[in-house]
């Protein structure tokens, strides 16, 4: 098997030219960018759009990758919603996910 | 020709193969210290061992093993270090426990590493959730059921170290397919994560309901009817699912697993309580993380990585 070392980050964290480790795949199944992909502008608008909440980059190219923020909401795809307990559970994390995108997004129009 | 072995016997290997790293507690020589202290009370002792629930609940089960007899079970460790004496209670403080094993980073193993220290963030928010959960059931002064959660995906850290190539197969398998890692590991492997965890933690001298509940987190309902035992899986098994929604850290999947029926009722889930139960978590995350990422700094392991990850399945 070839090693090569990567590491999970949030979108919030990644930054064009970081090379993708695994593909990015979509709730649906739609593939955005295969992995050996260096990430554009538009790959990260698309997963923001998308809700994708992160991707496996190559460690070369991810400097800071420790740790996590808490407030990052989620790596989860798939949620039986069908449970009450659980649909609100989605509802809330989505929120907290919108907001976390929300402040990324300032931070970033902040800084040009 | 080989034999198969057996699913018991693959575990056994599996958890020989860990015996060799360095498992001992950070919190064994602070609990040293205070024993050493001739003004410290039980209590301060009670205190330092927290810091490390699954060896206060060694320490716990050790009490209440055979040699002690006690009239009943203790389930407090102050009452266990009380009963068992000072002496006792540093000797057992010393053998191996199950958390030190996400502390261990491996020399060129970058992405092992990482993944370690994603379950680690993703533990510390599970043992969180399993207190703010344990103090709705009226538990609040009970360690088991935030032992029990820190401890529920041990087995992925287990076999991450012990079987890197199967396991990377997992996980890959798992994103490509959509499916749980659990569920690729019931493909791929003779045993997955939960099975592993349990043993780990029969083995590491952790007391039969934590490990019924590690072995039980992706199905609550298997396994014995006793009240308390399903509390504490329900616990262990709601714990898992909000420390997924707050997202902290790394657990290899990206599938939420379904709520079991038998844990909604047993801890009486309604709507209303997923975004209070979320807003307890995310305000309670920082300082268990601040507070276990200061107990229990990473160690850089000496044993070259290929020595431990040689079990073989075939």
């Amino acid at each position: 098997m070839a090693e090569e070392p990567n590491a999970w980050l949030s979108t919030a964290a990644l930054h064009p030219d970081m090379i993708l480790a695994e593909a990015v795949i979509s709730t649906g199944g739609m593939l955005l960018a295969q992995a050996g992909t260096p990430l554009t502008r538009r790959h990260l608008r698309q997963m923001r759009h998308w809700g994708i909440a992160g991707a496996q980059i190559a460690t070369q190219t991810a400097e800071d990758t420790r740790p996590l923020p808490p407030s990052v909401v989620s790596q989860w795809l798939a949620i039986d919603e069908r449970d009450p307990f659980m649909h609100a559970l989605a509802d809330v994390a989505r929120d907290r996910y919108a907001r976390h995108q929300r402040e990324a997004a300032t931070r970033e129009g902040s800084r040009t | 020709m080989t034999q198969r072995p057996t699913t018991e016997a693959a575990l056994d290997a599996l958890v020989a193969r860990l015996r060799g790293l360095p498992l001992t507690s950070p919190v064994t020589a602070r609990i040293t210290d205070v024993l050493d202290d001739p003004t410290a009370s039980t209590e301060d002792v009670a205190r330092t061992a927290a810091l490390d629930p699954a060896l206060a609940m060694r320490l716990i089960r050790s009490a209440n093993s055979a040699y002690f007899s006690l009239p009943e079970p203790v389930t407090q460790v102050g009452r266990a270090i009380q009963f068992m004496g000072f002496e006792a209670t540093r000797e057992i403080a010393a053998s191996p426990s199950p958390l030190p094993l996400f502390t261990l980073r491996f020399a060129d193993q970058a992405r092992l590493n990482e993944r370690i220290a994603g379950l680690w963030q993703h533990a510390i928010a599970a043992g969180a959730a399993a207190r703010i959960l344990a103090q709705r059931q009226g538990l609040a002064d009970d360690l088991m059921p935030q032992a029990a959660a820190l401890l529920h995906d041990i087995g992925k850290v287990a076999m991450l170290i012990a079987l890197p190539e199967a396991y990377e197969r997992a996980i890959r398998m798992a994103a490509a397919e959509h499916i749980s890692l659990v569920a690729a590991e019931r493909r791929l492997l003779p045993f997955d994560h939960a099975q592993v965890g349990r043993h780990l933690c029969a083995a590491w001298g952790q007391p039969e309901s934590v490990s019924a509940a590690v072995g039980r987190h992706h199905s609550v309902r298997s396994g014995t009817a006793d009240e308390a035992y399903s509390e504490l899986a329900a616990i262990v098994h709601v714990a898992d699912i909000l420390a997924r929604a707050l997202g902290a850290g790394w657990w290899g999947d990206g599938i939420m697993p379904r709520l079991d029926s038998s844990a909604r009722h047993a801890l009486r889930l309604g709507p209303d309580d997923a975004r209070l139960l979320l807003g307890q978590l995310d305000a309670a995350y920082p300082q268990a993380a601040a507070t276990f990422m200061g107990v229990f700094v990473p160690r850089m392991v000496t044993v070259a990585h290929a020595e431990v990850a040689t079990v073989t399945l075939s």
